[in-house]
């Protein structure tokens, strides 16, 4: 699904990211760890074209994400607030994605109908701006804007962060149902080791802009080595 | 998407805005000011061949007109240099929707050609147009030679948008404008008009030939694409944000130290003052206008005419208060970011309100101190900027203080450049009107009756005024400020 070759970001002579080679392949939950200022967003952004690669390539299903735009039609992404229009409310905002996203009426209500536990009420019929809504339900309809058009590849930047425990677990179930039924290949950064060992099958530890491990095995064995590795 | 959507979207975003209110009187003062030049354009287009044969006693209006139209391009370049705005804001609301780069940079860049702007040219020409060379060459001639003209006032635009990107807000691009400045004032003292004379040619021939139009129309095309060029290339993330090397330099001004927490604020508010684009573009705005009374000042005869003298107001005005116009009246959506921080300290607020103060009372100094060798030019020329100075720090820091408080936008400072364009459209100069504006009602009445010196002493007297009950209105402002503190902070909660 992704193909990355010798990607490096440099900003002001200092490399923040450089990455030799990582291969995801098609229906894997790839999980992003690292500390702050690990690279994580880079390369998310680098990823989704949103900054300029300094070396290297990124494919998306064979496609050079810089030179063809293909690829914005099977991926999904959900990265910070400025992705979302704040004056719009929940309900015009989705109005404005089903037309960019060519779909009907009926797709829409069954893209709602799927948000619908996660969403909790809280969303849709809101008579608010987006920008008005808390950081945690801000959160849940950029996470849903992501699923729209029905995408093979989902990038979500700290998905977790800011969600009540509810609606985190709501998230895991949906990542793994999309997995299951559409084998949908996700790439999850966080910082919430739980939650990212659970849901990811593999998980590559980044530091200072390298790869330092590129884990998988069961849930508890991926723990122990980050936790031994964090702790450290 | 289409660009209609794409276009309610933006209707939307504006009439939601959280400063609304404000945006709506600027608005609505914009299209006054708007409809009233529009007005006089109307008015000038269609006394224009009169004006030409009977004041300047030329006999070909056409002409004569066409040696001077290299300079209305020179004026447009000015004006839009300073209203239009750049379209790259949005860029990160759309970029990661299957949307086509191209498109949305396309979208953005159409937009941004739905102004007022374009169509002065039309306005200002049309009726010419029809009386002179219509009258003279028929319709066919006439389209030619407004289509020529217009195709080429609308490249300025384009082209006005990636010089603003490019070096607009870098000293290299003060130093360009005032050189087109120079360059145009200098023709009309000292009479070079050669290089209207070479352009002549070409919008002659406008008139019999379609060729010229058909060349402007190919420049209009030139200048789009390589407009388009030029925003696609930098149509990324890191391309909106503020870059460059984030050297950080010590700047600390010792002397702020005196005042306490106040003192520490304004520390704090300078530091920000210098390692923003926007709010270091309006320091080099008031060098620049400290520069701008050359330009007058040498021609003036400041002892003789009252006329110079009255005018030589509005320059002390702006020369001590540029910096006050152009920063205070954003005064605390500058902090929006951190504006909950002030009010949890002890006496935060207050210590806020000072620091500010202190602020401008020392940039509008050095500004003051600066201007003083235009004694040069005569003795007047000092009183004069002695009493705008008085009154700008007497009075016009604390209005603009208060209007701050009025719905304020939130700015978010650290998506350095996106909102460094924002800062310069024509609300911002809208500001400065009042501020020039009120001294004028002040003065202009003594100034008028009894002489020039009255009206500066009165202006003075009242600015003393206000620099004496400093502390008073300081507390009067704190008051207002510390009454409106939880709608200006949820406001600034808003808004992405």
């Amino acid at each position: 699904m992704i193909t990355i070759e010798s990607l490096k970001k440099v900003y002001d002579f200092t490399t923040v990211l450089e990455i030799p080679e990582l291969i995801i392949p098609q229906s894997q939950c790839f999980g992003l760890v690292g500390n702050n200022g690990a690279g994580k967003t880079t390369l998310l952004r680098l990823i989704l074209d949103l900054i300029r690669a300094s070396a290297g390539e990124v494919f998306i299903e064979g496609e050079n994400v810089t030179k063809v735009e293909n690829w914005k039609k099977v991926t999904g992404a959900y990265l910070d607030d400025h992705m979302l229009l704040g004056y719009l409310t929940p309900d015009e905002y989705f109005e404005v994605l089903r037309k960019v996203h060519k779909m009907s009426d009926a797709d829409l209500k069954l893209h709602n109908e799927r948000f619908e536990s996660f969403f909790n009420d809280e969303i849709l019929g809101q008579k608010k701006y987006i920008r008005d809504l808390s950081k945690g339900n801000k959160k849940r309809v950029g996470i849903s804007a992501a699923f729209f058009g029905n995408p093979q590849l989902v990038l979500l930047d700290e998905p977790f962060e800011s969600l009540d425990p509810s609606s985190q677990i709501r998230l895991k179930k949906i990542v793994e149902k999309e997995k299951e039924e559409k084998s949908t290949t996700f790439m999850i950064s966080s910082h919430d080791l739980d939650h990212v060992t659970e849901v990811c099958e593999r998980i590559v530890l980044l530091e200072k802009g390298v790869i330092k491990q590129d884990i998988t095995g069961t849930r508890e064995d991926k723990f122990e080595v980050l936790n031994t590795y964090f702790s450290g | 998407m289409t660009f209609l959507q794409f276009i309610n979207l933006q209707l939307k975003s504006k009439i939601r805005s959280v400063s609304l209110g404000r945006d709506l009187v600027a608005g609505i003062f914009l299209l006054i000011i708007g409809l009233f030049l529009l007005g006089y354009v109307i008015l000038i287009s269609v006394s224009l061949p009169f004006i030409i044969r009977s004041f300047l006693g030329v006999d070909d209006a056409i002409g004569f007109l066409n040696s001077y139209i290299l300079f209305f391009f020179a004026t447009e370049f000015l004006y839009r240099f300073f209203l239009q705005k750049l379209p790259v804001a949005e860029l990160q609301h759309y970029l990661h929707l299957p949307i086509p780069r191209w498109k949305i940079v396309h979208f953005l860049l159409q937009r941004s050609f739905i102004s007022l702007l374009n169509i002065i040219a039309i306005l200002l020409l049309v009726p010419f147009t029809i009386i002179e060379v219509a009258g003279h060459y028929g319709a066919l001639s006439a389209i030619s030679w407004l289509g020529t003209i217009v195709l080429i006032s609308w490249s300025v635009h384009w082209v006005t948008l990636v010089f603003k990107r490019g070096i607009g807000d870098r000293v290299i691009g003060y130093l360009v404008m005032l050189t087109v400045y120079l360059l145009s004032f200098g023709a009309q003292y000292y009479g070079w008009y050669s290089i209207g004379e070479w352009v002549k040619p070409f919008f002659d021939l406008a008139i019999h030939s379609p060729f010229p139009m058909g060349l402007s129309m190919m420049l209009l095309a030139g200048s789009y694409y390589g407009a388009y060029q030029y925003y696609r290339k930098r149509a990324y993330e890191e391309d909106i944000e503020e870059k460059g090397s984030n050297f950080v330099e010590n700047s600390q001004i010792d002397f702020l130290s005196r005042f306490g927490t106040a003192g520490a604020f304004a520390d704090m508010e300078w530091k920000l003052i210098l390692r923003h684009k926007k709010s270091r573009s309006y320091l080099y705005i008031s060098a620049l206008f400290l520069l701008y009374a050359l330009l007058f000042y040498p021609t003036f005869e400041i002892a003789e005419s009252s006329f110079d003298q009255h005018f030589s107001l509005f320059i002390g005005l702006f020369i001590t208060g540029s910096f006050l116009f152009n920063y205070g009246q954003f005064n605390l959506s500058w902090n929006s970011a951190n504006f909950d921080y002030y009010l949890i300290q002890k006496n935060g607020i207050e210590s806020y309100i000072q620091g500010k103060a202190i602020l401008f009372v020392a940039i509008s100094l050095i500004c003051y101190l600066l201007s003083i060798p235009y004694i040069y030019y005569g003795w007047p020329i000092f009183f004069i900027h002695t009493a705008a100075f008085i009154f700008n720090i007497g009075v016009s820091i604390h209005l603009l203080t208060l209007i701050s408080f009025w719905k304020p936008k939130p700015m978010d400072i650290n998506k350095g450049a996106m909102f460094n364009y924002e800062g310069l459209g024509a609300a911002q100069f809208l500001m400065v009107l009042p501020m020039i504006g009120i001294p004028y009602i002040i003065y202009l009445p003594f100034a008028l009756s009894v002489g020039y010196e009255v009206g500066l002493a009165v202006l003075s007297i009242i600015g003393l005024v206000g620099i004496i009950y400093f502390k008073k209105i300081t507390r009067f402002l704190i008051g207002r400020l510390y009454k409106n503190r939880h709608e200006i902070s949820s406001s600034f909660r808003q808004e992405l």
